[in-house]
Order: structure tokens, then sequence, then C-alpha cells
């Protein structure tokens, strides 16, 4: 008789018990789950930090491949005299070498233990080109005030995975089209609006700069020199064509520069150790892993590539033109994936180059010079630079003033 | 107390206790337990139904928001692999105001009816009252039905039906289910079958009711009503704001009532007597009590009256915070307002009479209550603001004084706990068979007048008291204790007009130093002194024996509660206490007109203290269904009886021949209850009625008889022919140890009682002369003032009468007599000896203030005086003296 007290409950009342426990063990599971995460954030450096006074303005770098973003700003803050600090976790951020007095610079530690300083960190505005602000180990600091998003490309904002802007107060854009999918990812979100400032490009500016000042060193070239610069993952180039493509165009005579995705180095080690490998002895081939594509784009005469954003920064700041590759593009991970439209990239695409596909990857050397001579292609370019670029040769200028006046309104 | 002992205090105990009530109320308005049980069922199911709604809404709530969220949620699970999979779906949660730990908002209320489950069936698996009962073809409620026959064995019908309800039911509810859950349903229905199948039909029939009820439930949800209307959450900041301040009026009201009736109420009974929530052999602090009641208050008006009211709609809400609010008003003036012709509690939380209220009363209160409600009605919709500073001032006083309370009587427990531990002492009463005993024996409120029909009713007395002088016209200085023991002990110089005399010292220091008159004296002179139960030692109910500290020749040990009682007795004494307690203040609470339903005779709606458990004896109330029939046993009867019936077993008899002086007192004829006749043995159940239809009138030996049989005397009478045959089976104990004979006895009693035509001493004087004379107060009923004496001396024969004028004041000369030669009060240096009475006029103390813990300064409050010689049968022989 002991248990059945226990045991005793009407059919509809035990039936609801029996279903509601099942909900609790799943609980219980996400919870664990949650635990996990955090010791294992914990374990990998990502202890609490206590951290000093409230800077007005920081600049976090997650790498220092984005010193191409940052670099304008900070010469900009620099010489309007105005203190910020530029916070990297690359030991060897180039940021290290410059010769600033107003950017203070601070390597504050690789991985999670450069996201746990930021998680405490104590600032009027902080400024960034890594997504998923408070989505990832990355979470929002209470005693931040103001948290600035600007593009590490100049192309679809919602090519970011999954949430990649949404807990950001601000975000610096160079097209409208961007601004357009930011608010209608706040609107199926139900997210309050964030403030979105067009302030053009700051480093396809400081780019066009440099091509412009550099117009008149152009060297001697005996032949066409191809870029090959894909993206990573099953979808990009190298997966679905590498060595094909490659032994192509080593054999049609093409100098060719090959840059892998940064990513690629550690996502697709193997095929490119093999590849690596293979050409090692090919003259004609020669790798490319500078932090600063601009040397090896400023050289290229055309470019191949999926859909990376470098496809923009090769055509819009050096007017060249380009070849894209047919890759099915898996929107899934995405921003993207929640909005039912095309991206800008696959509608400009066809403005600004070629698409190489199966059917035409044999006849590389054809779409090669068709695209070298196609004048149309030129007129895509502008309007993809009318698109995704706005206010050219201002966008250092107009972030920092965006960013003084975000930090006068927040000290305030 | 463990956490389970406070958990279940908290969460279970509350409802068990109500559906007890229920239950108890049911079954005295439809004399029907069958009935009771229904009532029981429906008010269980409906109390558990918000918690079902809730649950079921919220479950449906949920449900929505998982089928709403599916399509991102897979679509996540399908993207994302490992720590990033988490972090997505976290943050798709996040967006969507859904967390995980939601899943367990369904299971809350679902969890929270389980409780009312447990507690109705724990409530009726424990109903002793069911066993033996009949209900229509069910032969016994405490049995399985056994409704069907086949062959020789038995079928349960009403488990079976039971299932069939429960399968029908679960086919309703589970109408859009996978097969799996309707599976799962049946599975489940059988399980129960099997399980329950041996269950008591009490039992089972409850359960079928329950079926029936969620039936009932399940066609109205599925069939009538199957496209709920979802309530709206309301997001208007008004009404949110408003509904904060009825949470904080509503909480701080349980809060209020919490402390009132948990803390203050009780703190306020125990406070008046600590030591009489104190058990000698028991010893925890009646403290215990408070915490106790206060985690039953805490679960009643904090936890269950809080989930009804989370649950509650909006409206619900303001009317739940209203209601309160009115409760603790009203409570609060019914407590400190209607306190009046309630009489004293005892340690059992019963008057001594049964509150009695005219209609004028229920009137009065009836209007003051009403003129309460409009005000509260009032300032609740005027200004919310003023509920909450009453209700703040409210919270505080009941604390600061709840506290206080408590803060005294650890301070008197403390106080007491050396002389607990000191008493917690067993005594062995060695006779010496050589030397010379002396025995003093004083039976508390012994009637005199009770011992020639005694005799007579039962024969064998007349031998087992052999040797015994009874000095009918004898009589006491007072009708209590407090008046009539202290000139018992010490003599004459301690009567109460001697003890007045005094007046610079306290009455307690007078009283203590009668008590230490006779062991002092032969304690000088050379003999071994054991002295049990001092009365009122140190002015307290267990008797403070450091009294006698500074004599090491006097052993003092406290008896009463020592023996016979099991831990279960007193594990059932702190049961009821936590329980009544409780329902004390509830009863203190509420109008005059629920009162006496609540108060219930002292059983405060219990069905349980009748409960024989494991054959044992409850130690807790008896009641009387007639003169002849009765229920239970009372507690101190209880606790007197088994001292009287262990005295032959702590008795010896020893070579040694040092002299022995024993000195002893028991109540066991001061608590009437009625026992088994002829044998005057308690019982659990008595039903003398064939035995009484033929004894109760008592004759005695010259053929002159009396009708005992009505409530004064009844109950005394048995109580007293059971403190004589204790004292009788005693007796041959000292025979049997060969000390009968070179030992002095002597019975005495400190009053008798108000016997009324049995006592025949009714003196009429036409004006109010004693309050407490049942009949009229204008008259003086003498007879409580006709107290036992019995005198048995060294190698006396047969049992005789002797009519000479005597007082309970004689005793020590009685027992001093040619053993201590010109005995002096070692304290005042006065001779003792029997010539007061000759020499001076009684004065005789019809006192009625016998608590020592308040008549206790320098002399005794005023009251009535009388005054008697010779023979106190003689009307003629009382004088009135005055009221001083």
């Amino acid at each position: 008789m002991g248990l059945n007290y226990l045991l005793y409950i009407d059919p509809g009342t035990g039936s609801m018990l029996f279903a509601a426990l099942m909900g609790v063990f799943s609980v219980v599971l996400y919870f664990f789950r949650e635990a996990w995460v955090k010791i294992s954030f914990m374990l990998s450096g990502g202890r609490k930090v206590q951290s000093g006074e409230k800077l007005p303005v920081v600049i976090f770098s997650d790498d220092k491949r984005y010193w191409n973003v940052f670099e304008p700003i900070c010469d900009e803050f620099e010489s309007r005299g105005i203190d910020v600090h530029y916070m990297t976790a690359s030991p060897d951020d180039p940021a290290m070498e410059k010769d600033y007095v107003h950017v203070k610079r601070e390597f504050i530690g690789k991985g999670n233990k450069a996201v746990a300083r930021m998680n405490t960190l104590k600032a009027g505005v902080v400024l960034a080109t890594t997504p998923n602000l408070d989505v990832f180990q990355w979470k929002r600091s209470k005693g931040v005030d103001h948290y600035v998003h600007i593009a590490h490309a100049a192309d679809d904002i919602t090519k970011y995975r999954m949430f990649g802007t949404d807990y950001y107060d601000s975000v610096l854009l160079g097209g409208k089209y961007q601004g357009e999918q930011i608010r209608k990812l706040e609107k199926l979100r139900k997210l309050p609006k964030k403030n979105i400032e067009y302030v053009g490009m700051p480093y396809l500016d400081r780019m066009k700069e440099r091509a412009d000042a550099g117009k008149n060193t152009h060297e001697d070239k005996n032949a066409v020199t191809v870029l090959l610069a894909p993206s990573w993952g099953e979808s990009g180039i190298l997966s679905r064509y590498g060595e094909k493509l490659i032994d192509i165009l080593a054999e049609a005579g093409y100098e060719l520069i090959i840059r892998p995705h940064p990513q690629s180095f550690i996502s697709e080690k193997e095929i490119l150790d093999a590849l690596m490998n293979k050409y090692a002895g090919t003259p004609n081939i020669s790798w490319n892993r500078d932090n600063d594509n601009y040397e090896v784009l400023k050289k290229a005469d055309i470019l191949i590539s999926d859909f990376s954003g470098v496809i923009f920064d090769f055509a819009l700041v050096f007017d060249k033109p380009v070849i894209y590759a047919d890759t099915d593009f898996d929107k899934s991970p995405y921003d993207c994936y929640w909005l039912n439209e095309e991206l800008w990239t696959f509608k400009i695409l066809p403005y600004i180059g070629k698409k190489l596909d199966a059917s035409n990857m044999n006849d590389i050397k054809a779409l090669i010079s068709e695209c070298m001579q196609d004048k149309k292609l030129q007129a895509g370019r502008d309007r993809a630079r009318k698109d995704t670029w706005m206010h050219e040769g201002e966008g250092a200028g107009r972030t920092v003033d965006y960013i003084e006046k975000i930090a006068m309104k927040e000290g305030k | 107390m463990n956490i389970g002992i406070i958990l279940y205090t908290l969460l279970l105990k509350p409802l068990e206790l109500l559906f007890e009530v229920i239950y108890y109320n049911a079954d005295r308005l439809l004399k029907n337990p069958g009935w009771a049980i229904v009532v029981l069922s429906l008010v269980m199911n409906l109390l558990a139904l918000p918690l079902y709604r809730r649950a079921d809404k919220l479950q449906d709530e949920e449900r929505e928001t998982t089928e709403k969220l599916k399509a991102g949620v897979s679509h996540i699970k399908k993207t994302f692999r490992g720590n990033e999979r988490f972090y997505m779906l976290q943050t798709y949660y996040r967006q969507n105001g859904y967390k995980p730990v939601y899943a367990l908002r369904a299971v809350i209320p679902l969890l929270l009816e389980i409780p009312f489950f447990i507690a109705a069936y724990r409530f009726l698996s424990g109903l002793e009252s069911i066993k033996h009962v009949q209900l229509g073809p069910i032969a016994d409620l405490g049995a399985p039905d056994a409704l069907m026959t086949i062959g020789d064995a038995h079928v349960n019908i009403l488990p079976i039906l039971m299932t069939v309800v429960n399968i029908y039911s679960g086919k309703i509810y589970s109408e859009k289910h996978s097969l799996k859950e309707k599976l799962q349903l049946y599975v489940t229905a059988a399980v129960f079958l099997v399980l329950l199948y041996r269950s008591p039909s009490a039992l089972t029939f409850y359960w079928l009711l329950n079926n029936l009820f969620s039936l009932l439930k399940n066609i109205y949800d599925k069939k009538l009503k199957p496209g709920r209307v979802k309530a709206l959450k309301s997001k208007n900041t008004a009404v949110e704001k408003d509904a904060k301040s009825y949470e904080l009026i509503f909480h701080a009201t349980g809060l209020f009532l919490t402390v009132l009736t948990g803390m203050l109420i009780p703190g306020n009974v125990i406070v008046s007597s600590v030591s009489e929530f104190v058990e000698v052999d028991l010893p925890h602090s009646p403290g215990v009590y408070i915490w106790m009641t206060l985690l039953l208050s805490a679960g009643f008006f904090l936890i269950w009256f809080g989930i009804y009211f989370l649950l509650a709609s909006h409206n619900g809400k303001r009317i739940m915070a209203l209601a309160a609010f009115i409760l603790a008003v009203v409570g609060t003036v019914d407590y400190m307002a209607f306190n009046l012709r309630q009489g004293t509690l005892s340690e059992l939380l019963q008057f001594d009479r049964t509150p009695v209220y005219s209609p004028k009363d229920h009137v009065i209160n009836s209007v003051v209550i009403i003129i309460l409600m409009i005000l509260c009605v009032l300032i609740f919709v005027r200004s919310k603001k003023t509920v909450r500073l009453l209700l703040l001032a409210g919270v505080l006083s009941v604390s600061i004084l709840g506290i206080k309370n408590v803060i005294k009587i650890g301070h008197d427990y403390k106080m007491m706990k050396p002389a607990i531990e000191k008493a917690n002492r067993t005594p062995t009463l060695s006779f010496s068979r050589t030397g010379k005993n002396v025995v003093v024996l004083m039976m508390d409120a012994m009637i005199s007048r009770y011992v020639p029909y005694m005799i007579t009713d039962r024969p064998e007395l007349k031998e087992m008291f052999d040797g015994f002088t009874f000095y009918p016209n004898t009589v006491s200085f007072g009708p209590c204790t407090n008046f009539g023991s202290p000139g018992l002990y010490g003599g004459y110089e301690y009567t109460p007009g001697e003890m007045n005399e005094r007046d610079t010292e306290l009455l307690v220091d007078k009283h203590n130093e009668a008590l230490k008159v006779m062991p002092v004296i032969f304690s000088e002179n050379d003999y071994k002194v054991t002295v049990c139960d001092p009365t009122y030692a140190g002015y307290d109910d267990i008797p403070d024996l450091s009294i006698y500290d500074a004599y090491p020749g006097i052993d003092a040990y406290i008896t009463m509660g020592k023996f016979g009682q099991s831990s279960l007795g007193y594990e059932r004494l702190d049961e009821l206490r936590n329980r009544n307690f409780f329902m004390y203040g509830l009863f203190k609470l509420s109008p005059s007109v629920l009162q006496l339903s609540l108060y219930d005779d002292g059983n405060y709606c219990s069905t349980r203290d009748f409960g024989v458990k494991d054959g044992e004896l409850s130690p807790i109330g008896q009641v009387m269904e007639t003169l002849s029939v009765s229920k239970g046993v009372n507690y101190n009867f209880m606790k007197q009886y088994s001292v009287m019936q262990s005295l032959p077993g702590i008795t010896e008899g020893t070579d040694d021949d040092t002299d022995r002086f024993f000195m002893m007192s028991n109540s066991l004829p001061h608590n009437p209850m009625l026992v088994r006749e002829p044998e005057y043995e308690p019982a659990y159940e008595v039903d003398n009625t064939e035995y009484d239809r033929s004894h109760h009138i008592k004759y005695k030996e010259d053929g002159t008889s009396k009708d005992f049989y009505d409530e004064n005397n009844y109950p005394r009478y048995h109580v007293n022919m059971a403190s004589m045959l204790k004292l009788g089976a005693w007796f041959d104990k000292l025979r049997e140890c060969g000390v009968w004979d070179n030992t002095r006895i002597i019975i005495v009693s400190d009053h008798a009682w108000r016997v009324g035509d049995v006592g025949e001493m009714v003196k009429y004087y036409g004006f109010e002369v004693d309050r407490n004379t049942p009949r009229n107060k204008d008259e003086a009923d003498f007879s409580v003032l006709n107290c036992t004496l019995m005198v048995k001396d060294f190698d006396a024969k047969g049992f005789t009468a002797d009519d000479s004028f005597m007082t309970n004041a004689d005793t020590p000369a009685l027992a001093f007599r040619d053993l201590i030669q010109d005995p002096v009060n070692p304290f005042t240096g006065k001779n003792i000896d029997d010539t007061y009475k000759q020499n001076n006029r009684l004065e005789l103390f019809m006192g009625r203030n016998y608590s020592v813990y308040t008549n206790n300064g320098y002399k005794f409050e005023p009251d009535h005086w009388f005054s008697v010689h010779d023979n106190i049968f003689d009307p003629d022989n009382w004088e009135y003296l005055g009221f001083y």
C-alpha cells in the first residue's frame, strides 16, 4: 500500500504529468549542455577578468586580418588627436608597429582569453568587425554603453552566420541594401531597431588610395596574372573544382597565384597540403598568404573566386574583371537563410564578371580573355560601387564622426 | 525537527487537516461515512481543479510555442553542430521569448496537485472511524468490498468499476493523442487495478469518485468545449501595478495570519503556564509546539493560500486580497474582543466548561463583524496605502508579541529544566519489615461521601482496607488544592487563615514550608524519608523538588506521567497539540456562530482521537455518549492511573530496620471519566449500559441508597472507585512484602467536590456565597470541603468508621502520634498537635482562584469565609464569616 498514494493520480492528470516529465527531462539535458558550454569556455581561458576604469572608445579586433578595416579608422583618430584603445587578439597585429600617440594598443590574449576580457570591459563605445556579439562566447558587457559593428566586406551583411549583427547597437554600412537587409531581419525577429549609419567602406577607400598612388609604378609583365582566391567550405572552388581548375590554368600559361581563404588552412588543411605538395615544382604557380591582400590584388589581372568578399575588393578597387564560380551557395547557416530573397552578391555578380561552371571550365582561357575585353563589365562595376560603396573616400572620416557622436551621447 | 517534517507540515499537513475537518463535518451533518467520502472527493477535486486547469493551459501554451518554434529549431539542429548549435538555439529561444525551463511551468501545477492526492489518501487510509462501517451493499468500508462471490472467491467490484471509468476517461482524454500515449493510459489503468485491488473499499470508493470527476472533467473539456479560448495576457501597466498592490496586501495578510495563529495565540496559551505543557519524561520545550504551529499556519496562509492567489485571475486576486484583509481584521477583533465566557484552558486545549454563547452574544458579534467588513471594503477601495500600513503595523506587533512569548517560554523552560532532569528518576519504595513505616497519601479531590457506598459496591475493598478507620466527619480548609493542601501537609499553622496572617511572606514560601514539615521532622528523627510529587512545590504543576535540596535525608521524586505511558502516547500528545494549537487559533479568530462547531467540545473536529493504534490506549480525551457509554480516555487520568498501577511494582520490603516515612500525592480522583464496570478499569471503549441498568443506585451498609447516575457524580464515582481499588492493590502488595502491620497509613484528600444532593450539605444563604455552586450561587455546597480521611495504625484490624470531628490539618499530628515526642515545627518552633480545632474557630476559605500561577501573592485573593464546628453535616453548625 505504501506506494499507492504516490502512484495514484487520475488518468488525465497522470498523462499530463507524464508528458510534462518528459519535458523536464529535456530541460535538464539542456541545462547540462549549458553548463558544459560554460565550463569548456572557462577551461579554455575564459575566466572572468576584472576590468579597470571605463575607456571612452575601444576598437576590438579578434584577428589581425581585420587591420585593413581598422587602420584607416585608427589613422583618422590619430590625426584628430582623439584617444582610443585598440585591443587585439593577435599578438603580431600590424597595429603594434604603428607609431601612434593617441591610439593605445593592447594585446588582450588569444581566443577565449580575449573574449573573457571583452565580456567584462568597461567602455563608452566598442567598435568591432566580429559578428555574433552576444550569441557565441562574446557577450555584451554590462560596462559597455554602445557596440558599433563595421562591415569587413563590401557585400551582403546577411552573409554572417545567424544572428550576425542582432545585438549590436549600431551598424556602419556602405550600401542601402545592407540597411534594408538589417531592417528586415529586425522585423522578422522582433528586435529593436538599431542605428544604421552609412559611412562607406573605409578599407576600400584606403585600398583605393594606395591603388591610385601606385598607378604610376606599373611593372612589366609577360603573362596575364590570374588570382585564384576561393572561399572555404564544401561549396568553395577548392572543394568542387580543385585540381582540375588549377591544371587547366597552369597549362594555359597564366601566372597563377592561389590565395586560399585563411579559414581553409584550418578547415581544409588536408586538401590544401595535398595541392601545395602537388604544385610545389610548378614554376607559374605561387601561393599567397599575405595578411594584406593589397599587393596580390594589385598584381593580378583577373580574379577567379566564388562568393568571397574579395571579388568586390578586386573589382571595385582595382576596377578589374572577375570570374566567379558557379557554386551552390548553402544559405542555411547564414542570416540570409531567413530572408526569402536573392543575395545582392548574386544579383550583382553577372554585371561584374563571368560565371565559371562545369560546362565552360575547359574553355577557361576564352572566358578569361572575354572577361578582360568586355566593356559592359566596367558599367557593372560602377553600378556595384554605387550600391555598396557609398561616400567613397569618406569612410574613415564618417566612421570616426559617428563614433565621436555616439561617445558624446553616451558620455552625457 | 528534520527537513521531512518541515516539508510535511508546510505542504501536506494543511491539506490533511482541511480534509479531516471537511470529512468530519460532512460525517457529522450527513451521519454517513459514505456520503462524507463523496463530499471529501468532491471538495478535493474542486480544490485541485484550478491547479489542473492551470496546468492544462500552460501545457497548451507550451505545445503552441514549441509548435511555433519547431521549424526554426529543426533548421538550427540540422545546420549547426556542437557548441555552435547550442548557442544558436539559445539565441533563437531568446528572440522568441522562450526559455526551455518554461517546460517546467506546466509541471508545477501538476506537481502541486500531488499533495492533494497524497493528503487525501493519507487521511482516508488512516481513518479509523470507517472500520466496520457499512455503506449500502458494502459491508465494511475498512476492508475490500467483496461485492461478488464466484464459488469460494470474493471479487472486489469497486476497483474494477474504478478501472472501467478510468479507461473510458482515458479514452476521451487521449482522443487526439498518439497510440503510444493511449496505450500508456490503458496500461497505467491496468497497473492501478492490480495495485489497488485489495485496498479498503473506502479508498476504492473514493478513487472511483475521483475518476468519475475526472471523467466529467474530460467530457466537458474534450467533448463539450473543445476549443477553449485562451486567456489573454494582460500587458496593461495600470493593471500590473494594481496586481502588485494586491499581491503585497495578500501576502502581508498571509504573514499576519501566520504569525497570529501560529505564534502569538499558542504562545499566549503556553506562556500563562509553561509547565503544564512540559512532560516530565518527554523533556522538550513547549516552544516546539509554537514552531510546529507556525509551520502549519505558514503552510496554510502563506503557501497554499499563496498558490491559489498566484493562479487566480486579476479579478480573483483583487477579491482574494480583500477577503484576506477582512479575514485578518475580523479575526483579530474576534480574538481580542470576543474572548468572554470561555473558562480555563487545559493543557489539552480543552476548556473546563464548554463555552456558552447566548443569542445576544451572536447578534453582537455578527453586527460587529458586518460593520468591520463594511469598513474594510471602504478602506480597501479608498486607500490601499492605509491597508498596507495597517498590515505592516499588524505584522510588526504580532511578531514582536509572538517573539516575546517565545523568549519567555524558552526562559521558563530553561529554569525548569534542572528540576525536570532531577525529577526524571524512578523511586524504589522500600519499607522496613522490622522498623516502623509511616505513609501519608494525599489523594487529590477524593470524595469522602462516596466511601461508604464504595465499600458496599465492591465488598473486597473492606478486606483490602482492613485496619483502616474512616473519618467521615472531616473538613478541609478550602475547595481547591492551593487552599486545602498546605494544612494537610503542615498542620494548623498552614490553614488559609493562618497563612494570610503571615502576610509578609509569599504564599509559595509558606506552601513549600508546609510540604517540608513532616519530611524534615521524620528525617531529623532518623527516618529514611521518600517524597513523591509534593503538591505544587515551588507553586508549579511540575513540583520543584529543589525545596528538599538542603535535606540529604529526604529523597524526592516525581512519578506523575512516569509509568505506563508509552512513547506512542506522548507522540500522539505532541501530535494533538501540534494540530490543535492551530485549530485553537482558528477557533479564536472565527465568528462566535462558528466557534462551537470548530471547538467541537474540545475535539476540534478531529477524527483521530479515538484511534486505537497497535492496541494502545489513546491518552487523549474521553467523549461520553451517555453516562454508560464512552470512547477514549482522559489523558490526565491515565497519567495518574499509571502511577497508582505501578506502585506495587516499585514497592519492596527490607530487613533494614531503619524507620521509613513515605509521603506522596496523586490526582487520580481529580480526573473524572467513565471506566469499565465492574472492574473500574479504564478502557478505550466503555459500554456499561447493562451493568448500570441495575447498579446506578449505590448503597451504604445500613441500606440507605443514592442514585449516582448524573453527570456530576457518575464519572467522579468511577475515578474514586478506581483509586480505591488501586490503593487496595498496593496494600495487598504491602501485605505480601510483610510490612503491613508495622506501617501506619494516612489517606487524606485536600478537598472533595460539590456533589450536590449526594452530599446533602447544601445551605442556602440568600446572597451570593459561592459562584461555583452549580445550581445556585446563593447556595454553599459544603460537600466540597468534606475531604477524605482514612487512617490505618500499626497492627490495626477491621474497617471501622469514626465520627469524630476531624480536619485534614490533623494529618501531621496523626502521622507523628506516638512516634515523635512533642513534635515541633522546625520553621516556626511551634508545637504540632490536633488541639487547634478545639481551641480556635476554624476559618474555612471558599476561595475560587485555584491557580498557583495567579493567586500567588502574600495573601490569598479575597473570597467568602465560613466556619464549622463538631458535626459538619448539620447545616446549623455552619456559619458565614464574610468576604475578605
